[in-house]
């Protein structure tokens, strides 16, 4: 907490004023991460509503964050549940789709996020680890979550 | 048999008790200590010290002891010729290891540490299982196989997440990872 202090030139007893602890710190930040993930979503929304580009920009945007903040990748299981909470705007899009018939319907729509937090949480993993260049993580991140989220045929 | 051989052989089953006494106890509570894996074995805390001299060494023989045994199921898993039913093997039987030993290895850094060569191990069942698979078009041919790995890792995982929370039941949650890993790594 000391040295995120001294990086963010606050005093220690401001950082504790907003953020008793280190947990709730770190479930700000997740929150805030998904807030910005949640305004990119929108953005891909109005730029083309198709079910797989919507899901394509989401992996660009999800390999993006991760990459930008490894800390949250570090401390993936203490933030999962905020990270699960959030995203008002990606969870109504896909159970939209899923009423339209655009994202499958015969699993559970929790499945369905849960499963595509966890891929995307790997793919972040292999980037950082350098097992999986940026640029092609985003496309084959994108292809497994439309897969995930196809409807059988 | 000479009363040499005989010992020696009573001394390798006197240190696989301990080893699978280590692995139920250790797998239940990883925090169980040498009095207890003594006195769950039945053979005394001196037998138990004289083949492991300390709890490191224990846990040791215990964690090779557990990968070996997953690396058998999923050999099993694999061993189908149908490449949907290996692939739901394959779930199965993660989902059935990470149940049963999941807390072992998520409790400290040296078994994380041996589970994370053990999940990039190139020569792991599922590993050779995918690479063959894809290149005989029998799954899909466009991503690489150590994604396809960590792809069933992060399916397996939320599966026995969604167990824990008792959101799923155990069969329900095997059911759907299966499906799920299907659709990504066979249908595409």
């Amino acid at each position: 907490m000391a040295a995120i202090a001294e990086h963010a030139g606050l005093g220690r007893s401001t950082l504790y004023r907003h953020f008793p602890s280190r947990t709730a710190m770190l479930d700000g930040l997740a929150a805030d991460v998904v807030g910005r993930r949640d305004a990119g979503v929108e953005a891909a929304i109005a730029r083309d509503p198709d079910t797989g580009a919507v899901l394509r920009a989401l992996a660009a945007m999800n390999v993006e964050l991760g990459v930008r903040y490894p800390f949250l990748f570090a401390h993936r299981a203490a933030v999962r549940p905020a990270l699960q909470a959030g995203g008002d705007v990606l969870t109504a899009f896909l159970a939209a789709a899923r009423d339209r018939g655009d994202v499958r319907d015969d699993q559970p729509f929790r499945w369905l996020m849960a499963t595509q937090l966890a891929i995307s949480l790997a793919m972040i993993g292999e980037v950082l680890a350098g097992r999986i260049a940026g640029e092609r993580a985003t496309a084959l991140l994108g292809e497994t979550l439309i897969a995930l989220m196809a409807p059988r045929r | 048999m000479t009363p040499g051989k005989q010992r020696r052989s009573d001394a390798e089953r006197s240190r696989r008790v301990v080893i699978e006494t280590g692995v139920e106890l250790l797998a239940g509570d990883p925090e169980a200590g040498m009095q207890e894996v003594a006195d769950a074995s039945g053979l005394g805390r001196t037998t138990v010290y004289r083949h492991f001299p300390s709890r490191e060494i224990l846990l040791e023989a215990v964690i090779e002891e557990i990968l070996d045994r997953s690396r058998r199921e999923l050999e099993a898993a694999v061993a189908d010729d149908d490449p949907e039913a290996a692939i739901r093997g394959l779930g199965a039987t993660s989902i059935g290891l990470a149940l049963r030993f999941g807390r072992l290895f998520a409790s400290r850094d040296e078994t994380s540490a041996a589970y994370e060569a053990f999940k990039h191990d190139d020569s792991s069942p599922a590993r050779r299982f995918l690479a063959t698979a894809r290149g005989r078009g029998r799954i899909r041919d466009d991503m690489p196989v150590g994604w396809m790995r960590s792809v069933i890792q992060a399916v397996t995982f939320t599966a026995v997440d969604e167990i824990g929370a008792g959101t799923l039941a155990e069969d329900a949650a095997v059911r759907l990872a299966g499906d799920t890993l299907v659709s990504i790594l066979i249908r595409g």
